[in-house]
C-alpha cells in the first residue's frame, strides 16, 4: 500500500532546506515586476496614443496576454528565444537563459496587467491637476514627472500589491522548464529521496509561499500608508 | 515543412479541446451557487465574512501548481488509505486525474466567485432594498427580486475575468498527464520536434477561446448597459 | 387614524429623537419642517418600521405595534398601508418603470401579476408617465423618476403616504412638475405625512405643521400660526434661513 503517515519533522527539515532558494523566486518576482512596470508604461502610452494604429497594437498585444496560460506563454518563449538569438547570432541554451526566459515571460505578463492598473490610475487622476499644472506653463516632461508619475503610482499601489502576489504564484511553473526556484529545488528534494516526503515538502513549500505572499502584502500596504501620508503633507505644502 | 507541423499541431490540439472546456465548465458550474451563497453571506455577516476570508485567503496564497502536485501526490494516497481503513473495494489508483484537476480547479474557482461575488453584493445600492422593505417586500423577496439580479449584473464583468483564469488555469492539468490542450500539444512538440509552432498554435488556441468567452459575457453585459447607464449600444468590457 | 406615542432613538449618545408623539387624522396633510440633522428623515423611517426604535408605540387603526419589536407580520403589515417616497426616488435600477410597480404589488403586497399590471398602467396615467412605461430609471430626468416613485408608492392605494424631502434631490427646475403630482394627490384627500424645505409648498398644502428640531417638537400648529407667527427662536430662525427675504409665507 502507497499509504504514508505525515511526518511534521521532515516538514521543518524541508523548510530549512527550501528556505535558501526563496532568493531565486524573490529575483524573478522583482526583475518581472520592474520589466512589468516599465513595459506596463509603455504599453499605457500605446494603448492612449493618438494613432489608431498604435492602440490597436496595444489591444492586440493585450487580448493575447488575457488569454495566454503562464505555463504556455513560457515554453513559447523558452523554445522561442534560441531561434530568436540565432537569428541575430548569440549564444546557446544556458541556465542562465532559462532564468532569462522566466523573467521575460512574467514581465510580458505583468505588463499586460500593469497596463490596465495605470490606465485606471490615469482615469482616477483629476483631470484639473493636470490642466492646472499646464495652465503655470510645466512642459509635458514635468507634467509627466512630477503630475502624472507620483500620484499615478499612488493609486496604483494596491493593484502594484496584487499584481506582485499574483506573479509570486504565477511564478511557480518555472520549474517546468528546470528554473531551480522553489518549486524546482523542491522537486529535486523529492526525487533525491525517491520520491519519499513529497507530501512533506510540498507543505513547506505552500507554508513559504504563503509567509511569503503575507510579507509581500505588509511591504505593500506599509508604502500606501506612507506614500498617503506624504499626500496629505503635499497638499499643505503646495507646489514645489 | 513548418507548414505539416502546423498541421499535425493543429490535429494533435484538436482533440484536447473538449477536455479543456469540461475542465472550464464544470468548476465553473459547480462552484456558481455556492459562490453566490457565499460571497452574499461574505458581503453580510460578521462570522461568515471571516470564514469565508479564510477560506479565500488560503487558496489566494497558494500557487495552482503547489495544489496540483499536492493533490496529485497526496489524494491518491489519502484516498487509498481511506480506502482500506474502510474495507472500500475501489481501486483508487484508477481514478482518472481528470477529476483531481477538477477538484483543484473548483477550489481555487469557488475561491474567486466568492470574491466576485462579494463585491457584486455590496454594490447593490442600500436604497434601493430599503425601498423594497417599506414595500413590504418580505427579506427572501428582497433578496431575490432586488439583491440577486442586481448582484448578477454587477459580477458579470468579474465572472468573465474569473472564467478566462479558469481557462488559463487549466493549462496546468497537463502535469497531471490530463490530455487536454496543453498536454496534446507536447505530444505535438515531440511528434515534429517544432516546439515553436507546437507552442505558438497552442497559445493562439487559448486566446481564441478566451476571446469567445469574453465576448459571450460581452454580449450579455451589452443587455444590462441601458439599464446601468441609461443609454443603448455602449460598449461593453474592456 | 396613526398615532405615535413617546418615540425615541439614540444613535449611540446622539439622541435622535426625543419622546416624539403626534397624530395624523384621515384625509389630514401634516408636514414636518426643521434644520438638517433635526431628525426628520429618521422619524419617517420608524413610522415606516424601516428601523427599530429604541422606544415608542404606533397605532395604526386597529393595529397596536411595538416600535422596538414590531414582530414580522406586523412590520410587514404596518408597511403595506403606507406609501414611501424617498428623496432619492429609490427606484429599482434593474426594473423599468412598469416593472417597479408590478414589482411592489406582486412581491409587497401579493396582487395577481394581471391585477399589478392593470393598476401599474393606471398609477403611471395618473403621475402622467404612460410613455415612460418602458424605460429604466437611469433614462428619466429627476422629476419623472420621482413621479414614478410617487407611481409606485401610490399603486397599492395606501392609507398614509410618507414623502420624505421628494423634491430636494431635483433641480429647481423640475420641482413643479412633482409639486403639482403632490397637489393633486392632497386635492384626491389623500392622508400624508411630508418633510420638505419647500416652505411653500408646506404652506400651500398643509393642514398642520410640525417642526422638529434636536429630536423633539419643539413647535406644532395650524399652518398659517406656526409660518407666520413662530411662538419660538428656533422656528423663527429656521424660517428666517429657508424663506427668501421679503415675503411673509403665502
Amino acid at each position: 500500500m502507497n499509504y504514508r503517515t505525515f511526518n511534521v519533522n521532515e516538514v521543518a527539515s524541508a523548510a530549512k532546506d527550501l528556505l535558501p532558494h526563496a532568493g531565486t523566486s524573490i529575483l524573478i518576482l522583482l526583475a518581472a515586476l520592474a520589466g512589468g512596470i516599465l513595459m506596463g508604461l509603455l504599453l499605457t502610452f500605446l494603448l492612449h496614443a493618438r494613432s489608431p494604429v498604435l492602440s490597436l497594437i496595444a489591444r492586440i498585444y493585450l487580448r493575447v496576454l488575457r488569454g495566454a496560460p503562464a505555463v504556455v506563454l513560457l515554453l513559447l518563449v523558452f523554445y522561442g528565444l534560441p531561434v530568436l538569438f540565432s537569428l541575430i547570432g548569440i549564444g546557446t541554451l544556458t541556465q542562465t537563459n532559462r532564468l532569462f526566459a522566466v523573467i521575460l515571460t512574467f514581465a510580458l505578463m505583468a505588463s499586460a496587467q500593469m497596463a490596465n492598473v495605470f490606465t485606471a490610475a490615469y482615469g482616477a487622476i483629476p483631470k484639473n491637476q493636470l490642466e492646472a499644472a499646464k495652465a503655470v506653463g510645466y512642459t509635458v516632461r514635468n507634467r509627466f514627472f512630477h503630475v502624472w508619475l507620483p500620484q499615478g503610482l499612488r493609486l496604483a499601489l494596491p493593484n502594484l500589491a496584487n499584481t506582485a502576489t499574483w506573479l509570486l504564484k504565477e511564478g511557480a511553473v518555472a520549474y517546468t522548464i528546470g528554473v531551480l526556484d522553489l518549486v524546482g529545488h523542491a522537486q529535486l528534494r523529492i526525487s533525491s529521496q525517491y520520491g519519499g516526503g513529497a507530501v512533506e515538502t510540498y507543505t513547506a513549500l505552500a507554508l513559504i509561499f504563503f509567509v511569503l505572499i503575507r510579507l509581500i502584502e505588509v511591504l505593500f500596504h506599509g508604502l500606501e500608508r506612507r506614500a498617503s501620508v506624504h499626500l496629505v503633507k503635499g497638499a499643505g505644502s503646495g507646489g514645489r | 515543412m513548418a507548414a505539416n507541423a502546423f498541421v499535425t499541431t493543429i490535429r494533435e490540439i484538436i482533440p484536447g479541446l473538449p477536455l479543456t472546456l469540461v475542465l472550464t465548465a464544470v468548476p465553473l458550474v459547480l462552484a456558481l451557487v455556492p459562490g453566490v451563497l457565499l460571497g452574499y453571506l461574505r458581503s453580510r455577516g460578521r462570522l461568515a465574512y471571516y470564514l469565508t476570508g479564510a477560506y479565500v485567503t488560503l487558496f489566494r496564497s497558494l500557487p495552482v501548481v503547489l495544489q496540483i502536485l499536492f493533490a496529485y501526490s497526496w489524494l491518491p494516497s489519502l484516498l487509498a488509505g481511506l480506502a482500506a481503513a474502510r474495507g472500500w473495494t475501489v481501486d483508487v489508483f484508477a481514478i482518472s486525474p481528470v477529476w483531481y484537476a477538477i477538484a483543484v480547479l473548483f477550489f481555487n474557482t469557488l475561491a474567486a466567485l466568492i470574491e466576485v461575488y462579494r463585491s457584486a453584493f455590496s454594490a447593490v445600492p442600500a436604497r434601493e432594498v430599503e425601498a423594497a422593505r417599506a414595500a413590504g417586500f418580505a427579506e427572501s423577496r428582497v433578496f431575490i427580486q432586488v439583491r440577486l439580479p442586481q448582484a448578477f449584473m454587477f459580477a458579470l464583468p468579474n465572472l468573465a475575468s474569473a472564467t478566462v483564469n479558469l481557462v488559463r488555469m487549466s493549462a496546468l492539468a497537463y502535469l497531471m498527464t490530463v490530455p487536454e490542450m496543453t498536454g496534446r500539444a507536447r505530444m505535438a512538440a515531440g511528434l515534429t520536434f517544432d516546439t515553436i509552432t507546437a507552442y505558438g498554435v497552442l497559445l493562439l488556441a487559448y486566446v481564441a477561446l478566451c476571446f469567445l468567452i469574453d465576448s459571450a459575457y460581452d454580449l450579455i453585459y451589452g443587455r444590462f448597459m441601458r439599464r446601468l447607464h441609461g443609454t443603448a449600444g455602449v460598449r461593453g468590457l474592456t | 387614524m396613526i398615532r405615535v406615542t413617546d418615540l425615541t432613538k439614540m444613535y449611540g449618545s446622539l439622541r435622535a429623537l426625543d419622546g416624539v408623539s403626534l397624530a395624523i387624522e384621515k384625509g389630514e396633510i401634516v408636514t414636518v419642517i426643521g434644520p438638517s440633522g433635526g431628525g426628520k428623515t429618521t422619524l419617517l423611517r420608524m413610522i415606516d418600521l424601516l428601523e427599530p426604535a429604541d422606544h415608542g408605540r404606533l397605532q395604526f387603526d386597529s393595529l397596536d405595534v411595538d416600535m422596538h419589536r414590531p414582530g414580522r407580520t406586523k412590520k410587514l403589515a404596518v408597511r403595506r398601508r403606507i406609501g414611501f417616497v424617498f428623496q432619492q426616488f429609490n427606484l429599482f435600477s434593474h426594473r423599468t418603470v412598469r416593472q417597479n410597480i408590478v414589482d411592489v404589488l406582486c412581491f409587497g403586497h401579493g396582487w395577481p401579476k394581471r391585477d399589478a399590471e392593470a393598476a401599474a398602467d393606471e398609477a403611471l396615467l395618473d403621475v402622467d408617465l404612460a410613455d415612460k412605461r418602458d424605460a429604466y430609471p437611469a433614462e428619466l430626468s429627476g422629476g419623472q423618476a420621482q413621479r414614478a416613485a410617487i407611481a409606485r408608492a401610490m399603486a397599492a392605494r395606501p392609507d398614509l403616504l410618507i414623502l420624505d424631502e421628494p423634491t430636494s434631490a431635483l433641480d429647481p427646475e423640475l420641482t413643479g412638475e412633482v409639486a403639482a403630482v403632490i397637489r393633486r394627490l392632497a386635492s384626491d384627500g389623500m392622508t400624508m405625512l411630508m418633510v420638505t424645505h419647500h416652505v411653500d409648498l408646506a404652506a400651500e398644502l398643509a393642514d398642520r405643521v410640525l417642526v422638529l428640531a434636536d429630536g423633539r417638537i419643539v413647535e406644532e400648529g395650524f399652518v398659517h400660526d406656526v409660518l407666520d407667527n413662530p411662538q419660538t427662536d428656533r422656528t423663527a430662525a429656521f424660517l428666517e434661513r429657508v424663506r427668501p427675504p421679503g415675503r411673509s409665507g403665502l
